[in-house]
């Protein structure tokens, strides 16, 4: 099948330091792939040369065929990419029903996520929409970050460390979201360092070391050989 | 016996009462006032108008600027030209300045917008000096330092009388204030603020959802210039008169202090503070004893909010209004 996102050599860093040294990655449509890797491999570099906040020294990045790398963050925004940012970056003094208006605008994509649909999987949401970004826990401004994400209609879901500095019952519903998503046919990138969520709801892992990615595997490959893990990111 | 609750007002009916009492209290200034008075409010309805469009920017979206005073300058150039020269109607007056105010804001915004921070503060500054140089030396259209005298007064409407006296003025200046007040708050539940609210807060957000933030900050400048503008003409309506001060630095500078001391953000907080600072330059220097010492009583003032108003007068809550908490 044809990847919908594809990544061919992708090299980009700061400064012009390297960071990544040569990326190639491919999901398929609708497919969940995991990037897993110890800190400083270039996780969120990753995310963020997709994105357009950083811009690539050389390389290609296609989602559904078209050449996004290097473009305007906005652009690639309405080209169809979102981004669940780690930290969550709420905006602190934007209440929750503020967020859910700015975060659909007039021109994004068609799609099924509507304010309506997003409460109904974000039931918390619903409960919260008079209060301000900053006087939300945790779990609440992931799932709000989440939500700010899908009101655009993305067809590519990018996400970074969505279980960070989360308690262990609310990666669980984190994990249950990704999975809904992604049964209504979007593809899913997840940058995770939590091993158990990532083997959770990916279908496939690739794994990041100095920049590159250096393991492919499928979830449960991956999950059936201690050594490899061991050896890749150091732990059982 | 009663319970606090239904004894002290709520604060959507707190913010009420305060608003029609400062309503009533502009409505009867004219007959409780002299011509002196009545003619400094007008100045201060005029500079709240700036004040809010420097609000629209600093406070709104997050662009701290020096050089709106450039466009409250062109506007006051463009009425004042306008009416010696073509009608003495103030509406018409006020439409065609704020029309070139933001004509000029369109080309100096496209420079500005694509700088945050203190470079767009810097280049706001250096657009508002070159207005201030253009000003000084365009004189066969702005009579250079000698400014434009002699602007015939206002008329509110085609067919009614030319307002001669202070207070006339001063009905025609608060209406326009009111105006456009009422218009800017009506903004505020827009997704156009909205926008520029997460623009404040973070703008890379913004782009990753997708929205073009330049043509958005580039949109509400030309928006506020076109205030600044309403405001310049106002002003020559007021004055009968403009020379470079009124597009100078130091406008542009109490602008800006008074959406600080005001609260950014705060369309009501920008008007009082623009209030207090013209009168604690205006009355309070004129005083005997403190006489010409205006810009030290304002350097007070500023240094006074900014240790008891960290969040401006915007921020100043009212003792039974619950404080925000973070849900467990």
């Amino acid at each position: 099948m044809k990847p919908y996102f594809q990544i061919r050599g992708l090299r980009s860093g700061y400064a012009g330091g390297v960071v990544l040294t040569g990326v190639d990655l491919d999901v398929e449509p609708g497919g969940i792939l995991a990037v897993l890797g110890r800190n400083g491999v270039g996780k969120t570099t990753l995310i963020s040369t997709v994105m357009g906040f950083v811009r690539p020294y050389e390389g290609s990045i296609t989602v559904d065929g078209r050449e996004i790398a290097g473009a305007r963050v906005d652009v690639i925004a309405r080209a169809g990419v979102g981004v669940v940012p780690q930290g969550r970056r709420v905006f602190a003094p934007l209440t929750v029903a503020e967020h859910l208006a700015i975060a659909a605008p007039r021109r994004a994509a068609p799609g099924p996520w509507t304010r309506a649909r997003i409460l109904d999987l974000l039931p918390r949401l619903g409960e919260r929409l008079g209060h301000r970004g900053d006087e939300l826990s945790g779990g609440e401004q992931q799932m709000l970050a989440i939500a700010r994400a899908l009101l655009g209609n993305p067809r590519l879901l990018l996400l970074d460390e969505p279980s960070d500095g989360l308690a262990p019952a609310i990666v669980a519903q984190v994990g249950e979201v990704i999975r809904e998503v992604a049964a209504q046919g979007m593809t899913v990138v997840l940058v995770e360092q939590n091993l158990g969520l990532a083997l959770s709801v990916a279908e496939h892992v690739a794994v990041m070391q100095k920049g590159g990615i250096v393991h492919r595997a499928a979830c449960a490959e991956f999950a059936s050989r201690p050594d490899d893990r061991r050896r890749l990111l150091g732990v059982d | 016996m009663s319970t606090s609750t239904s004894t002290s007002l709520t604060a959507p009916t707190a913010s009420r009462v305060a608003g029609t009492a400062v309503l009533l209290g502009l409505t009867l200034a004219p007959f409780l006032l002299g011509p002196y008075a009545v003619a400094t409010l007008s100045r201060i309805l005029v500079f709240a108008l700036l004040a809010l469009s420097v609000n629209l920017l600093t406070g709104l979206t997050g662009l701290p600027t020096l050089g709106q005073s450039a466009y409250f300058g062109v506007g006051a150039y463009t009425a004042a030209v306008v009416a010696k020269n073509l009608t003495d109607i103030g509406p018409l007056q006020l439409l065609i300045a704020a029309g070139v105010s933001a004509l000029v804001a369109v080309p100096t915004g496209w420079l500005a917008v694509r700088a945050r921070g203190v470079v767009f503060l810097m280049l706001t500054l250096a657009i508002g000096e070159i207005v201030y140089s253009a000003a000084v030396n365009w004189k066969p259209v702005t009579g250079g330092t000698d400014g434009i005298s002699g602007v015939p007064p206002v008329v509110p409407l085609p067919g009614t009388p030319a307002l001669e006296l202070d207070g006339l003025v001063y009905f025609y200046v608060l209406a326009v204030f009111l105006l456009l007040l009422g218009a800017v708050t009506r903004l505020g539940s827009t997704p156009f603020v909205l926008a520029l609210r997460g623009i404040r807060d973070n703008e890379p957000r913004m782009k990753a959802i997708g929205y073009p933030t330049r043509r958005y900050a580039l949109t509400v400048y030309c928006g506020a210039a076109a205030l600044a503008g309403a405001a310049g003409s106002l002003w020559v309506s007021v004055q009968r008169f403009v020379s470079p001060g009124d597009a100078g630095f130091e406008i542009a500078a109490l602008a800006l202090l008074a959406v600080v001391i005001g609260g950014t953000g705060s369309m009501w907080g920008a008007c009082a503070a623009a209030a207090l600072i013209w009168l604690t330059r205006d009355y309070l220097g004129n005083l005997e004893a403190v006489a010409g010492r205006g810009p030290l009583l304002l350097g007070l003032l500023f240094v006074i909010a900014v240790y008891t108003l960290p969040r401006g007068l915007a921020g100043v809550r009212l003792p039974h209004q619950p404080s925000r908490k973070r849900t467990a």
